[in-house]
């Protein structure tokens, strides 16, 4: 019997992530090349022997539903228990101001019940890392912690920060404080939006908030944090927070950098997606490649540089690519040059056309636009 | 449990023309394609075809095979009312003996195909690649009222001697059968895909069971007996890819062919796709000063050297500074810094330490099939040279360094 399980909840906002959350949830997200953002945390969850996950939607689910399927991927499509997907209370709030919303555990909180281990992970969806939650749960049984949430000391001198929540620290890692902005310029400790709770206590905060209207998990948290023994963890690995055009960018290009991908990939695990039995990629003899992570199914005529091609891209004679994220089944014909662009899925970039967007400012072609 | 149709795939064969590649595995369980193995495409095609209840009877080396296989669920036939089934050799209350011919396989496991009740029988082999709609055939076969109908493609009249070859009336039903003629007027050759009546099948193997003379093979001897019984057997004319892969010459050209503009077998159309078990690897990365031309690419490689007219499998590294060119590097092989390696299949999981050559020498005499070829599980040591059309296999479960 596993003592944990897991939920992934949303996101706090999906805005940032423009016409890339139009059609698709934050979780939906495509990353780096064949995974889906919820991938990530999807497989920690699995890599640490969790075979208890509820993924909770609210809107905009079609394609994460597509992608999750029965969970067979992730070894979730199980007799008893596996991979849940749990309706949000509020499904028609588009845009939802809380992480951890208790409003959607309360909703489904017979699932809570029925649940027979001891403590939950709680998680976000839109972190790229690879963490083992069995640390996580050894560091916090050995603290006999309540909580513990899972941080990272991160600079946020320049970063817009309204999305976080930082953690002022004891010297034995216990929170002493838990608030919205960094007191200070520099390095600060950042929540991951991933915590263990033990079941009955998470079960006992849900009351507390029926009783008192307040559903944000962390207000309560802030709120009771001299009763509530709440320690934090130090992730040391890679972390991708996405929550911005800028920090979608970067992170995919980041895993051009071997270090950080064999970290990712590897770690405690693989990370696990849908296949799609797509064949090899096939490059041509006049085909220029370099710096580039490329998935199955891709047609590579061209120049590509520094960028991330999806399943079933193709890439024209004579087309000059660089810095770029191209996602599924996307085509760029002959001689088109593009710099700096993110092509949603299923794009076409007909012949010839010039697309330059800027490093801080890549352009985003939205799914299924005809260019 | 009436079925329509089942499948009989057999899957014993030891490939043993495929020498070092074969040593640990059986020849369907051989890499293919950059992200295959052949017994991919007989498997796909049962899928395709909407056949979803497969015996796979095994027996020589069956062991990566199996776990391969398992329960079917990566070509979607791990169904709720049929499935694939390993059928290895058994035995009963009067022992048991290996599967003696592949019509002798099929007759060991009568029950199997009883306790699944089917009107028809399709039996086929593991050993080949091509794409095809069983299901047109059934139809063909249910038309021509057949009591077997075996599939047949042209072949080049100097090939005719590797193949069985029938003669056909203009009804396409079959008058005469050879098997590997030294002389033929026809070119058309078997497949090795059949369409049984089990009722006519049961009875055929019961009968050749009993003669001692026979080798038990459905070439050799439940087709010819059937032909004299002059029992309605129709060819069922294929256009199309197909290609048995049992020689080394044959098996490099076949994956070689893949790398054409247009290729005759066209993995990358998605009508009848071909199915696999894929590992869960991150796309592949092209390294800075990497050159990949003319080359399949799957999940997993790291590629930092340059590689020409190759095939790669999956996780495949190539280090700095080497070279591949016209080779058909295998799933997890690691090939270090500096090395040269030319028109060379590496078998699985082979480390190639930094500054090898392979496959160069300087004799000036080059033969049609230069191919050399370096079996699984092997570390070869930094430095190393193995020249042009050697071969070199390994009997070992772990990886064994060479000196």
């Amino acid at each position: 019997m596993q003592s944990m399980m897991g939920i992934i909840t949303g996101t706090k906002s999906e805005e940032p992530l423009e016409e890339i959350t139009q059609h698709r949830c934050m979780a939906a997200v495509p990353f780096g090349g064949r995974y889906r953002l919820i991938d990530f945390v999807l497989s920690n969850l699995v890599n640490s022997g969790i075979k208890n996950v509820a993924v909770i939607t609210s809107h905009n689910y079609r394609a994460l539903m597509d992608h999750l399927g029965s969970g067979k991927e992730w070894g979730l499509d199980r007799k008893s228990e596996g991979l849940i997907i749990l309706p949000s209370a509020s499904p028609s709030v588009f845009r939802r101001a809380l992480c951890f919303d208790l409003k959607d555990l309360y909703a489904n909180f017979d699932y809570l019940e029925k649940s027979k281990q001891k403590y939950v992970v709680l998680s976000g969806n839109n972190m790229v890392c690879n963490i083992n939650f069995k640390e996580v749960l050894a560091f916090h049984q050995q603290n006999t912690a309540h909580v513990t949430v899972v941080y990272k000391e991160e600079n946020y001198t320049n970063t817009d920060h309204q999305d976080n929540i930082f953690l002022e620290l004891e010297d034995d890692n216990r929170i002493s404080y838990l608030k919205k902005t960094p007191n200070k310029v520099g390095n600060s400790n950042v929540s991951l939006d991933m915590l263990i709770i033990e079941r009955e206590l998470l079960k006992d905060l849900i009351r507390v908030a029926l009783v008192s209207g307040k559903w944000d998990l962390m207000d309560i948290i802030a709120e009771n944090i001299s009763e509530i023994k709440v320690y934090a963890y130090h992730f040391n690995g890679y972390l991708g927070k996405i929550n911005s055009i800028e920090s979608y960018y970067r992170h995919n290009m980041e895993l051009l950098n071997s270090e950080i991908s064999s970290e990712l990939f590897f770690a405690n695990g693989p990370i696990y997606t849908k296949i799609k039995d797509g064949p090899p990629a096939r490059y041509s003899g006049s085909s220029n490649v370099n710096n580039c992570l490329v998935a199955t199914g891709c047609s590579i005529e061209g120049s590509v540089d520094s960028s991330i091609l999806f399943r079933g891209v193709s890439i024209g004679s004579g087309a000059s690519v660089k810095d770029c994220i191209i996602m599924q089944k996307s085509t760029v014909e002959d001689d088109v040059i593009l710099q700096n662009v993110i092509l949603d899925k299923e794009v076409i970039i007909r012949k010839g056309t010039v697309l330059k967007g800027k490093d801080s400012k890549p352009i985003i072609i939205g799914k299924k636009n005809i260019i | 449990m009436k079925r329509e149709c089942i499948a009989m795939l057999l899957a014993g064969g030891q490939g043993s023309r495929l020498e070092s590649l074969t040593k640990r595995i059986a020849k369907p369980a051989v890499p293919f394609g950059g992200k295959y193995r052949i017994i991919d495409f007989s498997l796909s095609n049962c899928n395709n075809s909407g056949i979803n209840t497969i015996g796979v009877l095994t027996q020589y080396k069956p062991t990566l095979l199996n776990s391969y296989i398992g329960i079917g669920s990566d070509w979607d036939l791990d169904v709720g009312n049929g499935g694939v089934y390993i059928l290895p050799p058994f035995v009963g209350e009067n022992g048991g003996e290996w599967y003696k011919g592949t019509a002798n396989a099929v007759y060991q496991n009568m029950d199997f195909i009883d306790y699944h009740d089917p009107k028809y029988v399709l039996v086929i082999s593991g050993d080949h690649i091509y794409k095809m709609d069983y299901s047109l055939m059934l139809e063909y076969h249910k038309k021509k009222k057949a009591e077997v109908t075996i599939a047949v493609i042209q072949v080049a009249k100097e090939e005719t001697g590797r193949f069985g070859i029938m003669e056909n009336d203009e009804n396409n039903r079959i008058i005469n059968f050879k098997e590997k003629p030294k002389e033929t007027k026809s070119n058309l050759a078997s497949m090795g895909i059949y369409i049984f009546n089990w009722s006519v099948l049961k009875e055929q193997l019961n009968e050749d069971e009993k003669d001692s003379q026979s080798e038990h093979d459905f070439g050799k001897n439940v087709i010819p007996a059937m032909l004299k019984e002059q029992r309605k057997m129709y060819a069922y004319p294929f256009e199309g890819y197909w290609k048995d892969v049992g020689t080394i010459d044959s098996y490099y050209k076949a994956n070689m062919d893949l790398l054409d503009e247009n290729p005759k077998f066209n993995i990358f159309d998605d009508n009848l796709k071909i199915y696999s078990k894929a590992p869960f690897l991150p796309p592949h990365y092209v390294g800075p000063e990497a050159k990949v031309k003319r080359t399949l690419v799957p999940d997993g490689c790291v590629i930092m050297g340059e590689v020409e007219n190759s095939v790669l499998f999956p996780g495949v590294y190539i280090g700095k500074g080497t070279r591949v060119q016209d080779s058909i590097i295998m799933p997890q092989v690691k090939i270090g810094d500096e090395c040269i390696i030319k028109k060379a299949i590496i078998g699985e999981n082979t480390s190639i330490e930094s500054n090898c050559r392979i496959g160069l020498d300087n004799s000036n005499v080059i033969n049609i099939s230069d191919i050399t070829v370096i079996g699984d599980n092997l570390i070869l040591p930094r430095g190393m040279k193995i020249n042009r059309n050697s071969q070199m296999a390994s009997w070992h479960v772990n990886k064994t360094k060479i000196s």
